[in-house]
């Protein structure tokens, strides 16, 4: 039976590892402290500035990732042309993540679909509330709202093809309150490809919340404590004991 | 020596950094006489099937391949490269594999399964009969997986491993000198290095 996945998410500002929630530096924890044996992918985003995405540092960091983890590894931030993607992917890369991209030219997502299979291509959607309990989908790192009914975007995302949905919450971001279950609940029903959640999982009780939901096939940490020395193996210990089927050995 | 042939896209990398992590020589392959200096084939695969070929068919390595294969040379397909030693494929079109191996890719919605499409993540792999592939590694071991396709029309002898997906998927093949995986041992950490060791040191 296929195992629902817990996901190590690492951003970098020009090939610096960062936190989303304020964007600085923490260079109490490296590269090097990632628990490899029981993290079940890495994703690796380029956070730094457009003119500065895809560069060198970051370029490096993905390869010490390849080199290093014998795990499957996905890349977003900035990837819009298959020129782009084919860079990424040459370096062995498993997947990438659009965003943005998607919303202003969705034709460069079904040509990446079309050249590098639906399988290897995740479409990010970044969920902000409004009004307590509405949703919009923002774009452009938060930046900008989409102009569209969020029902029917995500039908037109599906109708790509995309091998992947990545639900990330703006507001629970960095907050460890939790994930949004109101906002996965909403919209995940009418997907049919496996979906991704990230945003807010501050205790393992909140990633056996998500996990659970039959909708769900993964959550994403990005709180640093939770891939040091054997943290994410006792969380695999703690969902198998709460009979979600993970990859566990003891 | 072994070679990798050069497919212009994927997880290329990948290989080659399992194949240093075991201390195993290596070289890319893209046209014959890269071929002729290396005793076994690693055929790899990311992306979609149509590229793929056409990649491999613009190396004018495919022939190659074939006449090494039929002539006794191990090879083993990962993910692509695994549907490649197939038939045909219809993704995106009809393209032929090479057909050292008796069935046709399809898509896993054929299949008319309840679950999600593509197959993302580990599962566990039941084996159903000894092959060399498979030494030192227990049953049911989990591999990574990241696919849309499938193969169907394949005869049991061939089949050494399936995963439960709703019906059971043929995820590894062995017919004498040629192996293939659907999943990917380059990505699949401790089991996955040594599956890639198992067919080197053959």
């Amino acid at each position: 039976m296929l195992k629902k996945r817990l996901i190590i998410s690492l951003t970098f500002n020009e090939g610096v590892l960062f936190r989303t929630k304020m964007f600085y530096p923490d260079y109490r924890y490296t590269k090097n402290f990632v628990d490899l044996w029981n993290a079940d992918e890495i994703i690796l985003i380029d956070v730094s500035k457009k003119e500065k995405k895809l560069e060198d540092n970051f370029l490096k960091i993905i390869k010490f990732f390849i080199e290093n983890c014998h795990l499957p590894i996905t890349v977003g931030g900035g990837i819009s042309s298959t020129e782009v993607a084919k860079k990424i992917f040459d370096l062995g890369v498993e997947k990438i993540i659009v965003n943005s991209s998607t919303y202003e030219n969705p034709k460069i997502t079904s040509d990446l679909v079309k050249t590098f299979g639906s399988s290897s291509i995740i479409q990010a959607i970044d969920f902000k509330k409004v009004n307590g309990m509405e949703y919009t989908i923002k774009i452009n790192n938060g930046k900008k709202k989409i102009d569209k009914d969020i029902d029917e975007y995500i039908k037109f995302i599906l109708s790509l093809n995309v091998g992947e949905i990545f639900f990330n919450s703006i507001d629970n971001d960095g907050g460890l309150m939790g994930f949004d279950l109101n906002l996965i609940n909403k919209f995940s029903k009418k997907i049919d490809v496996p979906i991704i959640v990230q945003g807010g999982g501050g205790n393992w009780n909140h990633f056996y919340e998500v996990l659970k939901l039959k909708n769900i096939s993964a959550a994403c940490t990005q709180n640093i404590y939770h891939f040091t020395e054997a943290s994410l193996k006792s969380a695999k210990k703690f969902l198998s004991s709460k009979n979600i089927l993970v990859r566990y050995d003891n | 020596m072994i070679g990798i042939i050069d497919t212009g896209i994927g997880n290329i990398p990948s290989i080659c950094s399992a194949l240093k992590k075991i201390n195993h020589d290596f070289i890319l392959c893209s046209n014959k006489i890269d071929l002729d200096r290396v005793g076994k084939i690693i055929l790899p695969g990311v992306g979609s099937f149509k590229t793929f070929y056409d990649n491999i068919k613009e190396k004018k390595i495919f022939d190659e391949i074939s006449n090494r294969v039929n002539d006794g040379t191990p090879i083993l397909g990962i993910c692509l490269g695994f549907h490649a030693l197939f038939e045909s494929s219809n993704e995106f079109g009809i393209f032929e594999g090479f057909g050292f191996i008796k069935g046709k890719i399809h898509n896993i919605k054929s299949l008319e399964i309840e679950e999600r499409i593509p197959h993302v993540g580990w599962n566990d792999c039941n084996l159903k009969k000894n092959s060399k592939l498979f030494n030192h590694i227990e049953n049911n071991t989990n591999f990574y997986f990241t696919h849309s396709f499938t193969p169907i029309a394949v005869q049991e002898d061939d089949v050494i491993a399936k995963v439960n997906y709703g019906k059971e998927l043929i995820v590894a093949v062995q017919k004498q000198n040629i192996f293939g995986v659907q999943f990917h041992p380059e990505k699949s950490q401790k089991p996955g290095l040594q599956l890639i060791r198992n067919f080197v040191e053959m």
